[in-house]
């Protein structure tokens, strides 16, 4: 019954299509902006994807309702208690997480928002109008800003709501409240929407394409950082106790979900008296992302997308000439590695780091969230003492060590390109002698430089010279022990093994990092912090670390099996649907 | 038919094609040669109506095609140089895709796409994702996208590029069908045995310029030379192979 209903409107769907090749547009647009581009190995498909991005929406309008109707008891008969005041950190939460969810998933999608250079081979040699294969990508984006909108805030919207007003208790005061709450998740949603479309679009129409690479790949890993941030801070800041101070002119201005909860509040008439910044403020912010969303759009239309036959495929342009880049860093890396296979190995590890894509994205998100958690207890006041603490100083180099090596580490294990490591196959089919130390160097070398160059000269200042030497002596044994750990049973080629979905890497690294923040680095510190007190205790720390060295390295030079360059359970090819004929 | 006038292109001021001018006639196959980078394709994606001419225009049936360039397209099957395709398709819904957008009609869409699949050998991985085709599958696929919609004319850009020796067979003899059938062929290739068997006249380009142009006998006998080949190495004047041979060799046995 259901099936033939399914089929019949399917059949009537793809006749009005035929009818209407631009609708055809549209929904293969909608598809391909849904996919997940064919290689990637984690896919949930469309349903999948929105079934879970509705779920934390939903949790937490759940985990609310413990407190809304346990105050309610608690406070029964208690004319003080309103859950109006109540509830704004609440939709403060909602808000920030509507923000932060659309962010990330925008960024996720960032590459195929425009239509791009795969379009044009497709599209452009069919009779279609150019200018219609760019409104059929312009609907589809709305449409799927859109049901994405509703998705993340649909089951919030309705349980919220039902929360705030159970004490009314009357269907007068849902209708009110349901509304104010909607518009201002969504609302923020597009808001956040449209302005990363149009930040996109100007960029790729204003920069030529070599550029656009580089600039394009940089802002999208900082706003990465600002939205993981963003949504961490929207589940660890404690709902009830937040409680900020509006006041005009302020810094609260510039910060939209502000706009956003001022919109809330001046719909709903007991919280109308704490609005500060106006709540027109937010029904422009979101007018002006889209006028600057539909001007940069047309403008990429007509600067880039018209003009992709003439552009070359790759970066354009030959690299800009680094004369004393590659003069200095070369005399250095000789020394560092030795010439070879090594040395060859240690370049193809560090350009691959900092040049693709997926690697430096995944990498400068978790070596950006270790920066800011290493920078946050300088900021004045993070710690309510005037001056700098010891350990923030010292506990700093370890936290940002820390998601460097394990970022590091992770990437290790994502393919660069798999159909290019025939190279290493060839070269490298047993076990090289050279390959733990060029992963062991590589690792290093992205620590040490900032260590020394930044840290040691900050460190001499905040402390003095004999406890900064001692600090970095015990810094660099431990970065060595931190190495050798995460490399231990590595028998891969950093970049060339093809990768098996596993999720449970991703969630082992969240773990582990978490256990590490809460209870390793404080240890550690406190370590650091003993030693420096008492400098004859460092007669006992050393050796100790010396032997785990050399426990973890003789380990692993046991002979072992060859370099490994196939996880387990690769598809030889994947099957769409088989039963569709 | 199809018109090429004093067709002139420049990337940034650097000149690709300049003064270029053919015309092809319905039952004629242009073979477009030579070497690596004299423009071959930057010519095909103006004929395309791709990309844009710096100087002159193409002709479809005497109008310029910019004129009604949708309508010049419904009746183009064009096989571009690379098979850049949706790789999360599988090759029958990418051809559904093409088909569809052409406002080609379903019931009858899905027959020929089948017919087409069966043909060229893609039938029993025709629901297998495009991103893991051979290269060799995704050149048919282009070819059949180019012929689902019984194109007037055609262009092609290197067809033959990863096609085994049975697909390419095939292809060729497709070519002399379609041309006995009165299409008008625009055919860029580098191989030459197959340019001397199927087209019909033949122009040579070098950096840019044409440097002959005229039937295939003409063409052939030029310089007073025997086969193709021999006329095509004198007329562009590369380098004399055996001696660039001789040299690679030596510096791949030095230590
Ligand atoms: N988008 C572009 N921007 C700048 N120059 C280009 C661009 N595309 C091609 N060129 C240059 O124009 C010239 C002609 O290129 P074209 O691709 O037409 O050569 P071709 O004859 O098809 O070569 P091949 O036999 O290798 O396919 C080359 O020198 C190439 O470098
Ligand atoms: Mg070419």
């Amino acid at each position: 019954m259901t099936r033939s209903f399914g089929e019949s409107v399917r059949r009537r769907w793809s006749r009005t299509v035929t009818k209407r090749p631009f609708l055809r547009l549209v929904q293969h647009f909608f598809e391909r902006m849904a996919s997940s581009g064919g290689n990637s190995d984690v896919d949930f498909g469309m349903a999948g994807a929105l079934a879970l991005l509705a779920v934390p929406g939903a949790f937490t309008a759940i985990y609310l309702s413990g407190k809304y109707s346990s105050l309610l008891q608690w406070l029964r008969g208690n004319p003080l208690f309103d859950p109006y005041r109540v509830c704004v950190p609440d939709e403060y939460f909602f808000i920030v997480y509507s923000m932060a969810i659309t962010g990330l998933v925008t960024l996720v999608r960032w590459d195929r928002l425009l239509p791009g250079r795969q379009d044009f081979a497709n599209l452009a040699p069919l009779p279609l109008k150019l200018r219609d294969i760019f409104l059929a990508n312009a609907t589809a984006l709305g449409g799927i800003a859109i049901i994405f909108a509703i998705d993340v805030n649909l089951i919030s919207s309705i349980l919220f709501p039902l929360l705030v007003t159970l004490k009314e208790g009357t269907f007068g005061a849902f209708a009110r409240f349901a509304p104010a709450h909607a518009i201002a998740v969504l609302g923020i949603s597009l808001f956040t929407f449209l302005a990363l479309l149009a930040l996109q679009s100007l960029l790729k129409s204003l920069l030529p394409d070599s550029a656009y690479r580089r600039v394009s790949l940089v802002v999208r890993t900082i706003l990465l950082v600002f939205f993981v941030s963003l949504l961490i801070s929207a589940f660890v800041v404690p709902l009830s106790i937040f409680n900020f101070k509006m006041k005009p002119g302020g810094a609260g201005d510039w910060w939209p979900p502000l706009w956003f909860l001022s919109l809330f509040e001046s719909r709903l008439a007991p919280l109308r008296a704490r609005v500060t910044i106006a709540p027109q403020f937010a029904v422009w912010a979101v007018a002006g992302a889209l006028a600057v969303a539909i001007f940069g759009f047309t403008l990429s239309y007509r600067r880039y997308f018209l003009r992709i036959a003439e552009r070359r495929e790759g970066p354009g342009n030959p690299a800009p000439r680094r004369v004393f880049r590659l003069q200095s860093s070369g005399r250095i890396s000789r020394l560092w590695v030795r010439p070879g296979p090594e040395s060859a190995c240690y370049g193809f590890i560090v350009k691959t780091l900092i040049r693709n894509d997926t690697q430096l994205l995944l990498f400068g998100i978790w070596a950006g969230l270790g920066l800011l958690l290493a920078a946050e207890g300088f900021l004045p006041g993070a710690n309510g003492t005037r001056g700098l603490p010891h350990d923030v100083v010292l506990s700093a180099p370890l936290m940002l060590a820390f998601f460097v090596l394990t970022g590091m580490r992770f990437t290790f294990d994502l393919p660069a390109s798999v159909d290019a490591n025939w190279l290493f196959r060839l070269a490298a089919n047993d076990r090289p002698d050279w390959l733990p130390s060029v992963c062991r160097k590589a690792m290093l070398a992205f620590i040490l430089t900032w260590f020394f160059v930044i840290w040691f000269p900050f460190a001499v200042l905040a402390l003095d010279w004999t406890n900064a030497s001692i600090a970095a002596l015990i810094d660099v044994l431990l970065f060595v022990v931190a190495v050798d750990a995460l490399l231990f049973g590595f028998r891969k080629i950093p970049f060339t093994c093809s990768f098996a979905a596993d999720r449970d890497r991703l969630l082992r690294l969240v773990a582990g990092s978490m256990i590490a923040l809460v209870f390793l680095i404080p240890a550690l510190v406190g370590i650091e912090v003993s030693i420096l007190t008492k400098f004859w205790r460092l007669a006992i720390l050393v050796p100790v670390l010396l032997i785990a060295i050399a426990a973890l390295r003789r380990k692993r030079t046991e002979p072992g099996d060859a370099t490994v360059f196939d996880d387990k359970g690769i598809e030889p090819f994947a099957l769409l649907h088989l039963s569709g004929d | 038919m199809l018109e090429a006038r004093t067709l002139s292109k420049r990337y940034a001021s650097v000149p690709a094609v300049s003064n270029v001018n053919f015309s092809i006639q319905p039952a004629h196959v242009l073979g477009y040669l030579g070497p690596n980078g004299s423009g071959k394709s930057t010519t095909v994606k103006m004929l395309a109506g791709l990309l844009e001419p710096s100087e002159g225009c193409v002709l479809f049936q005497g109008q310029d095609i910019r004129n009604d360039l949708a309508g010049y397209k419904r009746r183009l099957g064009y096989v571009p140089e690379e098979a850049n395709l949706y790789p999360y398709l599988s090759g029958r819904e990418y051809l559904e895709l093409v088909g569809g957008l052409r406002g080609l009609e379903t019931s009858w869409l899905q027959k020929r796409i089948d017919e087409f699949l069966r043909l060229f050998s893609l039938y029993p991985s025709r629901h297998v994702a495009i991103a893991t085709y051979s290269k060799g599958m995704r050149q048919r696929i282009l070819i059949t996208a180019a012929l689902l919609h019984n194109p007037d004319v055609l262009i092609f850009d290197e067809p033959l590029s990863g096609l085994d020796v049975t697909s390419a067979l095939i292809f060729r003899h497709l070519v002399q069908e379609l041309k006995q059938a009165g299409k008008a062929i625009f055919y860029c290739s580098h191989v030459l045995e197959v340019v001397e068997k199927v087209c019909s006249h033949v122009l040579v380009l070098r950096k840019g310029a044409v440097i002959a142009y005229g039937s295939l006998q003409d063409v052939a006998g030029m310089q007073s030379m025997q086969t193709l080949e021999q006329t095509f190495s004198r007329l562009v004047e590369e380098n004399d192979a055996e001696d660039v041979a001789r040299k690679l060799a030596e510096l791949t046995l030095t230590q």
